[in-house]
């Protein structure tokens, strides 16, 4: 390739590259960098070396919050984004189409809706008082009204989440079960397959890359998630509800006492990117997603 | 092993008719051809016959039985389609085992008539490969051994060759037909290549527009077809037709086509031209039964050639003459130049008369007169 042509190519290649740099990269080397500080409401670039890192070592409420951040993370993975997402995109494949457009674009209704509308809306769902949606349900047939986000809180955010999260795997699924040539799915009603034995041997396995991609982006995506929780249970009662991008908030934004703890903030949150890049290349070389990618379509180098 | 009976059926997609109250019996054993077009509801008849389509109305027999709401897993039916649909996840093994192993049966069955099917169609030795890995004959045969290996009672075949070389196709052809008249597999193959349909059926049924147009073996469709349609549609090249006008001079029938063709027929041919009085007629001889002679003759129309196609063993020659334009179709490479006058010979006995208003055939003439000597 000529002089010339690279320098084309690096010319439209630069605004997504300067987009990165600024909004992607900077931030992350400045979190990097604000670890190995103790800054707080003062933003003083004030370095302290490993502190940090050997605080969050003795932190005797980590442990905790890493059993939050994983039960959060593979329970409303395997039951909503992916399990219930894998239900719902078989279900609104099989019934007519019309009728299945119409269902998933009222499921997808929360993801267009405020976080902060969503939420309270779950919040009226479960209030405690006996004028909770739930609880009104409850107490029409006879029980006493239950303090839901108190008992559940694990389960609170679970099902908060995980209706939301469905919508994307549904989507993805939906259009991978669509473009499975309509033959393999004769040839295996022909060859006697029951509806459920055509979904496990043939949908299914047809659709594993989409599969493995949701599991991978969702996971990521869950590891870092936290509005939905912050909004309805603010990490409690007291951190059973907290998840690790959480707890990382609340320590240099919020909580009951602003804490403005940037520093160890930064710390925890630059452990979980480093984390989530191990779950990425631990996902990339299990699924093998090298398999996936086609060669591209024009050549440009 | 099942004979089946279409009756009064219809599909419908919608407003868009698909198969129009057919009637069709499939005898016991038989191999069966549905030949047509795109879109003239073949296929739609195969889906129905699997139970992947349900019928709009009419009933579905196999044998005594109506299977109209009967599931694809409540009858003993093997498919195989055009694009073979092996499950790419599977090995040759596995897709054909699956549907044994759908039904449960103990692994040492399955794993017997796996290998029993898969000798049978020689491809034991693949049986570890993954689809992907075979050519598109290979993929073939495990398809095929897919539909055999739970012995239904009934074979479908979705265009099996058209992804097939030539070549291998020749082969395939007679292999499978082999293969069904030695299982004696009641069979229905569709497709819309009339060389198919025609060396391995015993009969064919030419359907256009969810109708069936004629049912019969390869020979009859070939010697004697039923309307305009399938005679446009059976024999390549195609059959000539040529729209002329009828009328009598001297008592012997002359069929014109405009700017000085004219065909004289003999005096015979009355009979069967009164059947469309009034009506324009066409002419229809096929490209073999019409040879260049040099010299004027009874059954000769005078042209001039326009073209000519070196084919291989056989030359066609494309010649205009008057209004019309006739293709012969000439053994060996014939000397003929681009412009040269030549005399067509049209033999009467291979001419094929139809009504162009309702295109359906005049009768013909030796079975006018056996009609007229059956009657006592």
């Amino acid at each position: 390739m000529s002089r010339k042509s690279k320098l084309f190519v690096a010319l439209l290649l630069l605004p997504s590259l300067l987009i990165t740099l600024v909004f992607y990269f900077i931030p992350a080397v400045m979190t990097a960098a604000m670890s190995f500080t103790d800054m707080d409401y003062r933003l003083s670039w004030n370095f302290i070396g490993w502190d940090n890192f050997k605080r969050m070592a003795q932190d005797f409420l980590l442990p905790r919050i890493m059993k939050n951040t994983l039960v959060y993370t593979f329970a409303t993975l395997a039951l909503f984004n992916v399990g219930f997402s894998v239900v719902l995109a078989l279900v609104t494949s099989f019934v007519p189409e019309r009728t299945g457009r119409i269902f998933q674009a009222l499921w997808l209704l929360p993801r267009f809706t405020p976080p902060i509308v969503y939420g309270v809306m779950w919040m009226w769902i479960l209030d405690p008082t006996r004028n909770g949606l739930l609880n009104s349900l409850v107490v029409a047939s006879g029980g006493r009204p239950v303090n839901w986000i108190a008992q559940y809180p694990m389960a609170t955010i679970v099902i908060t989440n995980g209706i939301i999260g469905v919508s994307f795997g549904m989507i993805i699924f939906y259009s991978a079960i669509k473009s499975i040539p309509r033959e393999f799915i004769w040839a295996a009603e022909a060859d006697g397959a029951s509806w459920l034995q055509q979904v496990r041997h043939v949908t299914l396995p047809l659709i594993r890359w989409p599969l493995l991609f949701v599991t991978a982006y969702q996971t990521l995506s869950l590891l870092t998630s936290y509005e939905y929780i912050l909004i309805l249970t603010e990490g409690g009662p007291f951190f059973a509800t907290t998840v690790w991008s959480l707890y990382a908030y609340n320590l240099a934004f919020g909580g009951y006492f602003a804490n403005y703890e940037f520093g160890y903030g930064a710390t925890l949150s630059i452990v979980l990117v480093v984390l989530g890049t191990i779950a990425s290349i631990v996902y990339w070389r299990v699924f093998r997603f090298r398999e996936m990618m086609s060669e591209p379509k024009i050549e440009v180098m | 092993m099942a004979e089946i009976r279409f009756k009064n059926l219809t599909k419908k997609f919608g407003s868009v008719v698909a198969v129009d109250n057919i009637d069709l019996h499939i005898r016991d054993g038989e191999l069966l051809a549905l030949l047509g077009p795109s879109g003239c509801g073949k296929t739609t008849c195969l889906l129905m016959l699997a139970g992947i389509y349900k019928p709009t109305s009419g009933e579905i027999y196999f044998d005594d039985v109506v299977v109209n709401d009967v599931p694809p897993k409540g009858r003993s039916v093997g498919l195989v389609f055009q694009s073979y649909a092996l499950y790419p996840h599977m090995t040759v093994y596995e897709n054909i085992a699956f549907p044994l192993r759908i039904r449960r049966r103990p692994k040492d069955e399955i794993d017997r008539r796996v290998r029993e099917v898969a000798k049978m169609a020689q491809i034991d030795e693949l049986l570890d490969r993954k689809p992907s890995q075979l050519s598109g004959g290979q993929q073939q045969r495990v398809a095929l051994c897919r539909a055999l290996v739970r012995e239904p009672d009934l074979l479908l075949l979705d265009e099996p060759l058209s992804n097939l070389d030539a070549r291998l196709r020749i082969e395939t052809r007679s292999e499978i037909k082999r293969l069904q008249a030695e299982l004696g597999i009641t069979t229905v193959l569709v497709t819309h290549d009339q060389i198919e349909a025609m060396t391995m059926a015993e009969r064919v049924a030419v359907m256009r527009k969810g109708k069936i147009e004629q049912l019969s073996t390869p020979a009859e469709l070939y010697r004697r077809p039923e309307n305009l349609f399938v005679a446009s549609f059976i024999g390549d090249p195609p059959m000539n037709l040529l729209r002329t006008q009828q009328s009598v001079e001297n008592g012997r029938p002359r069929l014109n086509g405009g700017d000085g063709f004219v065909f004289s027929l003999p005096a015979e041919f009355e009979q069967s031209l009164a059947a469309a009085t009034g009506r324009d007629v066409v002419l229809g001889i096929r490209p073999e039964h019409v040879k260049i002679v040099g010299r004027p003759g009874e059954h000769a129309v005078r042209g001039e050639v326009f073209m000519t196609e070196l084919l291989g063993r056989d030359t066609l020659v494309d010649v205009r003459s008057g209004d019309q334009s006739i293709r012969a179709l000439v053994p060996g490479d014939v000397p003929l130049e681009i412009g040269e006058n030549v005399w067509l010979e049209l033999q009467p006995q291979y001419v094929h008369l139809f009504d162009a208003g309702t295109e359906a055939r005049l009768p013909d003439l030796d079975l006018a007169g056996s009609e007229a000597a059956a009657v006592p």
